[in-house]
């Protein structure tokens, strides 16, 4: 019997790790290999020669980076102003349709987003955003307003309410209630959704594949680009660059979220 | 010129909607009277005081603070100092940053503040924890921050709300005391709010009793001890044994008709108080036990068994079967269950009021 169940939970184990590492193997794998063709089952030759390619400053790898980043920075400013007022509002205020609010930050996401986004394309053409950083942004920020919005309510109403009434009682104003109290409290969460937003940001291909091509091209893009044109070692090279900060702000993400706030997601 | 008192409530309504939970309370407290709003939960104490703090809309009715007309006024207008019940101190803030913000925000220099803090945190037994985060305090110490950080604004009016229910049991009573002595040296006035009867009587110079949104009583602690205005108060300061009994008027008193299990018995008289059925309250300790048989011209004798005896300390505690109703009764002499014994109380123990409905 024993062994028998260590062997299954081995089983499941293996599969899992080949599902989830196995991707990535084959990426680290392609980042260092120079070359690599049917049928071999490994390279046949590593080494670093396409990362100077990718860093080259001819090169639009960097470009491309700094882009990306760019945008994501935007997305969070544009994201943050407002969901720290509907987090803040959604939490404390008893709003009429809360729910429906609540789903509304959804919607984005319920529709196939190519539809979404070919349609958002064509409206942006008209109005000159098109191929613009700030309709990238724009498109950005729809699409990540949800975590924003969804994450800065719960951490806004995992305030204690005591704690705004007593500064208001000494006899701070409701903004200064707010600057001192209530948001100081909810940084962690609002950092977290900041650090998510960012991240949905630096990730998102659609939006930004019919809106910003061919003048914004970001990360995920020139992986893209590369995928199609069969240059796997500049897309997997791409794709670890883009692992980094998923990675490092993940860590980042999980020392500031706190249970108490998790618990109240979408509440 | 009658000079205003410190607080004024008049006429106060509150209502969440369409429940009515205050109705057309009034209340005046001279300056430097500390009064404790004592109820069971529910009653509208906590209401009150949430709507003299401002943190509760008024439906109708004026509430004056010095004087001065706070009804429509915003919490941080009135001039208030209130410690949660919570005490809702600020995590991430240091007991100096707590205790000084209220005078931070009175644009009060930096050497002010220090020098203020520093005097609180001295007078509160806090001195050297200036720097401490909050969160690692004790529940005794942070009770204290919670105050000094309301002391700290010299607020006309302190509001407690049931400011020792989070304290161990053995550091309660200390802080009581420690409280009601700040409050009078200082000359506060100040509200409190508690559902211990033991807790008002000790802190506050006069007591409300509140029930069902409305004041049953307002008095020293010693009227609505030993005066209960209704059946109400009589049993929530303690008297809870009821006894139902015939009386009427006559030869001066009032005369009490043999019931099932009393004899009959003169008491002197209580004006106003209608006659024909009456209920009767007294407490456990005002009673006595004593043996069958025994006669008195003082108050009422019961005959009855004893059920069961436990020794809370000083005295024992009987509950005493009496047809069928059963008492407790406090008394120092020993005695066995299934003894056989009359519970004697005193003309001065029985509260008589007319009968209640669900009494």
């Amino acid at each position: 019997m024993k062994p028998l169940r260590l062997g299954l939970q081995g089983l499941i184990l293996g599969i899992a790790a080949f599902f989830i590492l196995g991707p990535v193997v084959n990426l680290a794998l392609w980042a260092v290999a120079e070359q690599w063709f049917f049928p071999h089952k490994l390279p046949l030759v590593y080494g670093f020669k396409y990362w100077e390619t990718v860093f080259r400053p001819t090169g639009n790898a960097v470009g491309s980076l700094v882009t990306s980043i760019l945008i994501a920075l935007w997305t969070v400013v544009a994201c943050l102003a407002v969901s720290i007022p509907a987090g803040y509002a959604l939490a404390r205020r008893s709003l009429p349709f809360r729910a429906l609010l609540m789903l509304a930050f959804l919607l984005p996401q319920a529709f196939p987003s190519v539809a979404v986004y070919i349609n958002v394309a064509r409206i942006f053409y008209s109005l000159g955003l098109n191929g613009t950083i700030a309709g990238v942004v724009l498109v950005h920020t729809v699409h990540a307003l949800v975590y924003s919005v969804w994450i800065t309510t719960a951490a806004f109403a995992a305030v204690d309410r005591d704690l705004e009434s007593a500064a208001r009682d000494l006899g701070a104003a409701p903004l200064r209630v707010f600057m001192t109290v209530t948001l100081p409290l909810a940084a962690p969460g609002v950092i977290a959704s900041a650090i998510f937003v960012f991240l949905e940001s630096l990730d998102e291909f659609t939006g930004t594949y019919f809106v910003g091509v061919p003048d914004v091209t970001t990360l995920p893009l020139l992986m893209f680009n590369a995928s199609m044109q069969g240059n796997y070692q500049i897309a997997s090279i791409t794709a670890l660059i883009l692992l980094v900060p998923s990675i490092a702000f993940m860590l980042v993400v999980e020392r500031f979220l706190k249970a108490d706030v998790l618990a109240k997601v979408g509440a | 010129m009658v000079l205003p008192e410190m607080l004024d409530v008049e006429a106060l309504s509150v209502a969440y909607g369409a429940n009515r939970v205050l109705h057309g309370v009034s209340l005046s407290v001279p300056k430097g009277e500390m009064i404790a709003l004592l109820g069971s939960s529910g009653c509208g104490k906590t209401t009150l005081l949430r709507a003299i703090s401002g943190f509760t809309a008024v439906e109708s009715g004026i509430i004056r603070l010095a004087g001065r007309d706070v009804t429509k006024l915003p919490p941080e207008k009135r001039d208030t100092g209130m410690v949660f019940q919570s005490y809702a101190l600020w995590p991430h803030m240091t007991v100096a940053q707590n205790i000084g913000y209220g005078l931070k925000l009175r644009g009060k220099s930096k050497s002010d503040i220090a020098a203020a803090v520093t005097r609180l945190t001295g007078m509160l037994g806090l001195a050297g924890l200036e720097q401490r985060p909050v969160t690692q305090l004790s529940g005794g110490q942070r009770q204290r921050v919670a105050l000094g950080r309301v002391l700290a604004i010299n607020p006309s009016l302190l509001l407690l709300d049931e400011p020792l229910s989070n304290l161990d049991a053995r550091i309660r009573l200390k802080v009581r005391h420690e409280i009601k002595a700040i409050q009078r040296e200082l000359g506060l006035t100040a509200v409190m709010v508690t559902h211990d009867r033991e807790e008002a009587m000790v802190m506050a110079d006069r007591i409300v009793v509140m029930a069902d949104g409305r004041i049953s009583q307002i008095g020293t602690p010693e009227d609505v001890y030993l005066r209960p205005a209704s059946a109400f108060v009589a049993r929530f300061m303690g008297a809870e044994n009821h006894l139902r009994m015939t009386a009427r008027r006559g030869d001066g008193g009032i005369a009490v008709a043999a019931g099932p299990a009393n004899g009959p018995a003169m008491l002197a008289d209580r004006p106003g108080l209608a006659m024909g059925v009456v209920d009767a309250f007294f407490r456990a300790e005002a009673a006595t036990l004593v043996d069958l048989g025994h006669e008195t011209r003082n108050g009422i004798l019961l005959a009855g068994r004893i059920v069961q005896s436990s020794y809370p300390g000083g005295t024992y505690r009987y509950a005493v079967a009496v047809g069928d109703d059963q008492y407790l009764i406090d008394d120092i002499v020993r005695r066995s269950p299934g003894d056989a014994v009359a519970v004697h109380l005193p003309d001065d123990a029985l509260y008589l009021f007319p009968p209640q409905a669900e009494a």
